[in-house]
């Protein structure tokens, strides 16, 4: 073995915990190494100033101090009540489950009734947010059966109103509250063929932009007249330009098969229809 | 049955054979009967005859008064506490310890090393690591810089390594019984001693070379 291998074992070495066998070994080595003997001479010294290191001398009083303060903890803890000792010094355990389950039952109901309560409120203010849609601007003009306009060129169209969303309500269906059904502007009810409402309502419930919608039916509608005159109808975007917008509204003038019906759509001027903007692009 | 317990002690200081003899013995067991059976009286002897090695334990592995007392008392709330679980059969010394080394753990890192650090330079700069007998100030001025570096030096080991070593060399246990009381096999228990040992050699090396150096300049 050499010095390395005997330097590891010194610390078992020098307090007797090596078995015989490598201790005989260990103590060969000593004998005819000097350095290897300096150090476990130093293992001795280190160990004999471990020892050393002895706890101070208490006193009689500290430790009735400290006796005193373990029984008086143990006695605290005897004499204070558990957390169901608390809840139910002298009741039996029934009546305490029974409040339990009570108030879990209160707790329950109220949670649930402050849910369909606010349910109901989110209907309430969907609701007005619909009717509150359909108040647009007045109609300034509206053009007669002779065709002309009665105020001039640029005669404003009520815009329709964009049908309401149906409202998804966790609440049984007949309290659901009713799909409100748009008013169809008079102004739109004159230009619609006759026979096209159907077709006209399903064309804005899928663009979701009644201007396109009425530009499909009308182009439908209106195609045999086209074909037979060799024209397509090509709705066209213009700015107006005797029409005074609402303010914050902007407005969009679009021409129709029928030259004395053009439809114009207002809409809140931080938005742009991009329907619109897809006519526009496809012309 | 306090002059009996009293009396074994007596003989067994004499002999210098400390705590030990009364392991196990017949008043030792029926004190752990009666205290078992709520007799709070038999318990505070039980407190009595193992209060010392508890707080000289616990004071070496924490380093300082106030946390010993606090460890002692919480050791011996739950020697209370988990009587009835004791096992007859085995040593009550060795269960002790393994609850003193158990709350000297929990108190060490709730506290941290750092903690430990400065509770030992505080101790030795408020002079409670003085011996209380010495003449010789100079001398006793280096003792309490004597503790204060062994009390550095344990602190540097690691829970294990530290817990090895106080039970194997400052308590006297063999290197049998400190494998029982820290759960472990007695290869682990000897590579551990071992190991802090040499650590703790090493930490006398340094601070002497610093003291020379100090003492050269």
């Amino acid at each position: 073995m050499n010095c390395t291998h005997i330097e590891k074992l010194l610390p078992l070495y020098v307090e007797g915990d090596l078995d015989a066998e490598r201790a005989e070994t260990v103590l060969t080595h000593l004998d005819a190494c000097r350095e290897c003997q300096a150090r476990a001479t130093e293992y001795e010294e280190s160990q004999n100033w471990l020892r050393s290191y002895s706890p101070p001398q208490f006193d009689e009083t500290f430790f009735d101090g400290l006796r005193q303060s373990v029984q008086s903890e143990i006695a605290w803890a005897q004499r204070r009540p558990n957390f169901f000792q608390l809840i139910a010094p002298r009741w039996g355990w029934q009546p305490v489950m029974a409040a339990a389950m009570a108030v879990l039952v209160i707790v329950g109901g109220l949670a649930l009734y402050a849910r369909f309560h606010r349910a109901l409120v989110n209907q309430k203010q969907d609701g007005e947010m619909v009717a509150r849609q359909t108040d647009l601007p007045p109609v300034s003009g509206i053009p007669n059966d002779a065709g002309k306009p009665a105020g001039g060129e640029g005669e404003k169209v009520v815009s329709p109103t964009l049908p309401p969303k149906p409202i998804n309500s966790a609440l049984p269906s007949s309290s659901v509250a009713k799909v409100i059904e748009p008013a169809l502007p008079a102004a739109i009810a004159r230009v619609l063929p006759p026979g096209a409402l159907a077709e006209y309502r399903a064309e804005v419930a899928a663009y979701n932009n009644p201007a396109v919608a009425l530009e499909k039916v009308l182009a439908r509608f209106s195609k045999p007249e086209v074909a037979a005159e060799g024209e397509a109808p090509e709705p066209e975007v213009a700015p107006s330009t005797n029409t005074v917008p609402a303010p914050e509204m902007r407005q969009t003038e679009m021409k129709t098969a029928n030259p004395n019906v053009r439809i114009i759509w207002l809409t809140p001027k931080e938005t742009d229809s991009p329907s619109i903007k897809t006519s526009r692009d496809s012309n | 049955m306090p002059v009996e317990v009293a009396e074994i002690a007596l003989t067994a200081n004499e002999l210098g054979l400390g705590e030990s003899v009364i392991e196990n013995s017949a008043p030792l067991a029926r004190l752990i009967e009666r205290a078992r059976a709520g007799d709070l009286t038999a318990f505070d002897q039980i407190i009595t005859s193992h209060q010392r090695r508890v707080i000289s334990t616990a004071w070496r592995m924490l380093g300082n008064e106030d946390d010993a007392r606090d460890a002692a008392q919480e050791v011996f709330l739950r020697v209370y506490k988990h009587l009835n679980k004791f096992d007859p059969a085995q040593e009550f010394s060795g269960w002790l310890y393994r609850i003193v080394i158990n709350v000297c753990r929990d108190q060490a890192r709730k506290r941290g090393w750092r903690g430990m650090m400065t509770s030992f330079e505080a101790e030795y700069d408020a002079g409670n690591l003085e011996l209380a007998s010495a003449d010789d100030t100079e001398a006793a001025a280096m003792l309490s810089q004597e503790r204060v570096i062994i009390a550095r030096a344990l602190a540097s080991l690691s829970e294990k390594e530290r817990a090895a070593i106080v039970l194997r060399d400052l308590e006297g246990l063999s290197t049998e019984e400190v494998a029982r009381v820290l759960g472990s096999s007695q290869t682990t228990v000897r590579s551990q001693i071992c190991s802090a040992r040499a650590k703790i050699k090493l930490y006398r090396d340094r601070y002497l070379k610093r003291g020379l150096r100090g003492s050269n300049t």
